[in-house]
């Protein structure tokens, strides 16, 4: 029988594909944490998961109040309840992530100390729990849909694939804000504070055309106006929205990859780092 | 077979730079503050252990013992140097690490299992014995968090004892739960070594591990002090923390005029009878250490002064930790007007008793056999023995019985 060796040394020299490779062994351990916070959340309580659907109605209802029959925001011939469901629960997500992942490290200095594993795993752990709520959320969505009569369209089997993309922009965010977090302490605060005014740069309640052509950059660069606004063009059988938004998506993308490459380089060190 | 290694350590050294956390900046921890104040947990180790061998880390506090198995178990790295390990590891660096409280007990026999590397149908072929030495089936489907502490590790245990490491790294692990726990702990190492594990246990409570290790490594400010047979390392180790707390443990054994005012208790009102220690003082003659060793004779003095118009007898007790007697000597004091100096040797002899904590109590007896004064719980005494004993079966005393075996 041969026996494994392994040299332990100052610096890993895991090669990228090893790495993934270890990332993906490791997923049970993602599913369970997730699992667990999944059970902390909502198993407690039976309101639990009505509570979240509730919150997420209740914005709806505020946006409703306010864009929809005081301001009157063209949303062309959709409902605006429909209209502003999807905004509402992409970016629901994406501020779960990042909200959440900025502890996801810190939060775990006692496995972290006590346990090897790939320590990107306790990130992601955190997409589950936000695609859970998700999913509650897209379940309210159809149910609003079919009370406003909207037509279903063909383009709904592209769903899975804004899915994807909003996994992985998620994840990015979330795996950048983990990496923040060991540098900056108070990050959890600083993040509340610039997703209460990002989300006034991005369509969520509004659609993006209505805004100037000189200030359409501001959403190209925003990952999260394009997963939205993709997201409403297929869900309305609408018009594809402009390629400028593949900047943004282009932006994650590289987002994603360089914090798997800050991971696989201070992995080791993120013990003595918090 | 027989000289094959496990672990090749050289040159392992770990550098922490302390932080001043009351100014560390926004952008501090960016900047790889190479200037600042560092200091080594460990400095310049190199060990080979050889496979099946039973490993003891010991040194006072700070000497880079945790460290030291961190680094062998991949949580932080080291700073220079490189460990080789041969085998399968399973680090227990915490009792229970891992689990999750909001799953069952079934589901973190997977996840601990996994966690320690195992495949899914490797678990499912253990699962039985695990559930058996767990020894609560009805508990298995209910939720961690609901266990009691005993559950919880007795259940970390059994799964710990049947994922069949080749290596395994203890943290600490004996100095939680209770005595019995512990015994516990230890008897399941026991096991681990018998199967032919090679096992890394770090203590800050030598005594308890000494019997199941082969080889005693003894740290001390990160750095290696001295690698080998216990009983060896063990001096050493005695020498190395008196020298911290010479003070206290002479106070423990050498009790002043003022100590034992405190413990004095007076049982009948006599006036006619005045007795007080003076000095009492519980020691091994030839040993430099500080500590009392039951190999060799162990000295008691009692100095003390008294009047009395009656003989009296002093006593002296000797109790296990459970306030069981196991030994009383009467001695007999003759009468005295006028208050008498005296002083008393007793010296018990090497081997006598085992390695265990002994209570020593004086009272001082009438000729109508009550009790005139008292000294409950005056000395509080650890003997020990740096001899392999057998575990639990020593008991207090060796009595001197003569055996003889007959060939029929």
């Amino acid at each position: 029988m041969s026996v494994e060796k392994k040299t332990i040394l100052p610096k890993s020299n895991i090669s990228l594909g090893n790495y993934l490779r270890l990332i993906w062994d490791y997923r049970f351990f993602s599913h369970s944490l997730a699992v667990g916070e999944i059970k902390n959340k909502y198993a407690r309580n039976i309101t639990g998961i009505f509570l979240s659907v509730i919150q997420t109605l209740i914005g709806l209802a505020v946006y409703w109040l306010i864009f929809g029959i005081a301001i009157k925001i063209d949303t062309g011939n959709i409902p605006y309840p429909v209209f502003a469901m999807p905004g509402i629960i992409v970016w629901q997500f994406f501020s779960y992530l990042v909200g959440n992942s900025s502890g996801a490290l810190t939060n775990s200095e006692h496995l972290i100390n006590k346990l090897y594993f790939p320590r990107i795993n306790l990130t992601l752990a955190k997409v589950l729990p936000g695609l859970i709520d998700f999913g509650s959320g897209f379940i309210v969505f159809i149910a609003i849909f079919l009370i406003f009569g909207v037509s279903l369209s063909i383009s709904w089997l592209a769903i899975p694939l804004v899915v994807v993309v909003l996994i992985i922009c998620g994840f990015a965010l979330g795996l950048w804000t983990s990496i923040l977090s060991l540098y900056i302490r108070d990050l959890s605060q600083i993040i509340i504070q610039i997703t209460n005014f990002l989300i006034f740069v991005t369509p969520v309640f509004y659609p993006g055309t209505i805004v100037p052509e000189n200030f359409k950059f501001i959403l190209y660069l925003n990952p999260v106006a394009g997963v939205i606004e993709y997201f409403r063009a297929i869900l309305f059988g609408s018009n594809l929205p402009e390629t400028g938004y593949f900047i943004g998506f282009g932006i994650i993308l590289i987002m994603f990859i360089s914090a798997i490459m800050v991971y696989k380089r201070i992995e080791k060190q993120i013990t003595d780092l918090l | 077979m027989k000289n094959e290694k496990a672990i090749i350590i050289k040159g392992l050294s770990k550098e922490y730079f302390k932080k001043d956390s009351s100014r560390v900046g926004f952008f501090d921890k960016f900047k790889q503050n190479k200037s600042g104040q560092s200091f080594f947990a460990l400095k310049d180790i190199n060990l080979e252990i050889n496979k099946g061998e039973v490993i003891g880390i010991i040194g006072p506090n700070g000497a880079g013992k945790s460290t030291l198995l961190k680094i062998l178990a991949e949580v932080t790295p080291p700073t220079s140097g490189s460990v080789e390990i041969f085998g399968k590891v399973a680090s227990i660096l915490e009792i229970g690490i891992g689990f999750q409280p909001e799953l069952s007990g079934y589901e973190n026999i997977f996840l601990s299992g996994k966690l320690y590397g195992l495949t899914k149908k490797q678990i499912l072929a253990k699962l039985d014995k695990i559930i058996e030495m767990f020894g609560f089936p009805d508990f298995i489907n209910s939720e961690v968090k609901h266990y009691s502490s005993g559950m919880y590790m007795r259940l970390a245990f059994s799964i710990i004892i049947n994922i069949e490491a080749d290596i395994y790294l203890f943290d600490e692990v004996l100095s939680v739960g209770d005595a019995e726990f512990q015994e516990r702990a230890i008897d399941e190492i026991e096991k681990l070594k018998h199967v032919g594990s090679t096992i890394f246990i770090v203590t800050h409570t030598p005594i308890t591990i000494l019997r199941i290790c082969d080889k005693i490594l003894l740290l001390n400010k990160g750095t290696q002090i001295s690698y080998s047979i216990p009983n060896k390392v063990l001096i050493e180790y005695k020498k190395l923390v008196s020298q911290f707390n010479t003070k206290t443990v002479e106070s423990e054994y050498d009790l002043n005029e003022e100590n034992l005012r405190f413990k004095k208790n007076i049982f009948s009102n006599n006036e006619d009878f005045i007795f007080d220690l003076t000095r009492v003082k519980l020691y091994n003659i030839k040993s430099i250490v500080k500590e009392l060793s039951c190999n060799e004779d162990i000295t008691l003095d009692i100095n003390f002064q008294y009047k009395s118009i009656q003989n009296v007898k002093l006593v002296v007790l000797i109790k296990n930790k459970f306030d069981n007697v196991l030994v009383s000597y009467p001695i007999d004091i003759e009468s005295s007007d006028s208050i008498a100096y005296r002083k008393l040797q007793i010296i018990i002899t090497s081997n006598t008793f085992n390695e265990a904590e002994y209570i020593i109590d004086i009272l001082v007896i009438n000729v109508n056999n009550t009790i005139e004064v008292g000294y409950q719980n005056l000395i509080n005494a650890e003997f020990f023995s740096p001899f392999k004993e057998i575990k639990n079966l020593s008991g207090y005393i060796n009595l001197p019985l003569k055996v003889d075996i007959k060939y029929l």
